[in-house]
């Protein structure tokens, strides 16, 4: 039933980047937002029947007693690892790739400056989908795979490490001479970075055959891919919460909570998982309720760990739910973001969205104008803005509406 | 929108051009539901997921704490197992792959793009309600897995 949603959204996202565009939003005008889930939803589409398949034999052979994976019946297992790490590695991608689309969109809007090498970030999401197809015998080192095909995998893993670093490279540009506005979600994009570097940079390292070898079935395989999924995809979803939560809401979040929040899960999570990348690293094997007295200090460091990590994210869902009762009514663009649901769709979107379809005229990385109406971000209004008696900016659409013969 | 005559329709229309927004465009559980209005259902999957991860995170709390100690602690080994497991899945399976595209995407792409919706709103929807079943499965066999 996942995989049916998944691969509904997957389509529906596709058709509609390909159909549903503005006029004038050329493919080199997109957010890289969209970018991202562009290149997660190919790899939504051709993955996931891979996985509703081997879900369908499974089934087969248990009520049918067909031997497919079972060796009791004639089956392999090892071919059951293969399908599902043909789907797994690239779920690893579709968890990743719109994280790194949010990541694009916090880095450039709190930084204030035109993306750094926008094409080779909306390239390299395409080029991890691509390659990230070629990388699932990775998990399988230790499986009785032949060495050449293990050298294989092995190489072709590093080179997902190069799309990885030009995306890090180019926020890091990004970031270069920006100026810099700590908000909460900002501060959730620079935890990003660390912590996705780590994930990274220990991804390689178990990416080296001989070195896998070793840490296979540890806590480092543990640490590493919780610091790829939470301190990647969750942190990047947190940190898109909040920047976008005023537009889906209508309602500011509390700003101080939000840094204190953020605060509290970037050292929570340090805590809980950096001890277990140096328990795996020692050798203690990963599934395990009970182990050796000299495992205990690290562990109990990490328990300590996750309570911290898990009063950040509670604090989060209080001022979150507090917010939505009692919440300042947000401006239409609390951020002075320049993407178009920013500067064209009101504080909180009507059922179509826009009023009148834009017509697009300049990069989605273009903060001059924003700049003008909607001030530089700190919630001053410069240009035309005025503010009506609610506190409401009243703004002209800072790109033009579109002619009404080509809306229709 | 339908054009004219009738004297409340005329009212809402009004209304419509001053401070209706999608919040407050239809109401009622159904209209929800039922609803093909993208940024609906990205708060519809915002609010499943989340209770999904609550859900999953609390088992990730509860697993450290069994680890606060060599020893057994609060659980048997085959409830450990369990536990991680149910952890894993969720985390994966109904959370991490869905989450950003179906929350935020849903929200923000058909915006970021300057288009009314996304191109299959019905489509949508489905994906969304097989979504909300399928985790009702995954609840049911978590109850039966821990009576």
């Amino acid at each position: 039933m996942t995989g049916f949603a998944s691969i509904f959204t997957g389509i529906n996202f596709i058709v509609t980047i390909h159909k549903m565009r503005a006029p004038g939003m050329t493919w080199n005008r997109l957010p890289l937002f969209v970018w991202g889930l562009y290149a997660t939803s190919i790899v939504q589409v051709l993955a996931t029947p891979v996985i509703g398949i081997t879900m369908v034999l499974l089934i087969l052979e248990q009520t049918l007693q067909i031997g497919i994976f079972d060796p009791a019946l004639g089956g392999d297992p090892v071919l059951f690892q293969h399908f599902f790490w043909f789907y797994s590695h690239p779920a690893v991608y579709i968890m990743i790739l719109p994280a790194f689309g949010i990541l694009s969109e916090l880095i450039a809007t709190f930084s204030r400056s035109r993306i750094f090498g926008y094409r080779a970030i909306a390239l390299s999401s395409v080029a991890i989908a691509m390659l990230g197809f070629l990388v699932w015998g990775h998990h399988m080192f230790v499986s009785g795979q032949s060495v050449i095909s293990s050298i294989i995998f092995s190489l072709i893993t590093y080179l997902i490490g190069i799309p990885s670093g030009i995306k890090i490279f180019n926020w890091v540009a990004t970031l270069y001479k920006g100026s810099i506005w700590l908000q909460t979600p900002m501060l959730y994009a620079l935890s990003f970075l660390f912590l996705f570097s780590i994930g990274g940079f220990t991804g390689i390292m178990v990416g080296v055959l001989s070195v896998d070898v070793h840490l296979h079935d540890t806590y480092y395989v543990v640490s590493h891919f919780h610091y790829v999924m939470m301190g990647g995809s969750v942190i990047a979803l947190l940190g898109g919460m909040h920047y976008w939560w005023p537009k889906i809401t209508g309602k500011m979040y509390n700003e101080t909570l939000g840094k204190i929040a953020a605060g509290l899960v970037f050292i929570g999570f340090n805590l809980t998982f950096f001890p277990q990348l140096v328990l795996g690293a020692k050798g203690m094997p990963r599934r395990y309720a009970n182990y050796l007295e000299r495992y205990a200090d690290l562990h109990q460091l990490s328990t300590v760990g996750s309570w911290v990590l898990g009063a950040g994210l509670f604090l989060i869902l209080g001022y979150a739910l507090w917010s939505l009762a009692y919440g300042e009514e947000a401006p239409q663009n609390p951020w002075g973001a320049a993407t178009l649901e920013w500067t064209n769709v009101a504080a909180i979107p009507s059922h179509h969205n826009f009023t009148r379809t834009p017509l697009v005229t300049r990069g989605p990385y273009d903060f001059h104008l924003a700049d003008e109406v909607f001030g530089g971000g700190d919630g001053e209004i410069g240009g035309d803005g005025k503010l009506d008696g609610k506190g409401e900016v009243q703004v002209p659409d800072a790109v033009p509406s579109a002619p009404a013969e080509e809306t229709a | 929108m339908s054009t004219e005559t009738h004297p409340s329709t005329a009212e809402q229309d009004e209304h419509h051009d001053e401070d209706e927004n999608y919040l407050n465009h239809e109401s009622g559980l159904w209209s929800w539901l039922t609803t093909k209005d993208h940024k609906r259902i990205g708060i519809l999957y915002l609010i499943s997921l989340a209770a999904v991860f609550l859900v999953a995170g609390v088992l990730a709390i509860i697993m450290r704490l069994e680890l606060s100690g060599p020893d057994q602690t609060i659980m048997s080994n085959d409830t450990y197992n369990q536990v991680f497991t149910m952890h894993g899945i969720m985390m994966v399976f109904l959370f991490l792959v869905p989450s950003t595209p179906a929350i935020l995407g849903n929200f923000a792409l058909p915006m970021q793009i300057g288009a009314k919706d996304v191109a299959f709103p019905r489509l949508n929807d489905l994906g969304d309600l097989c979504d909300g079943v399928c985790v009702d499965l995954y609840g049911d066999q978590l109850h039966r897995d821990h009576p």
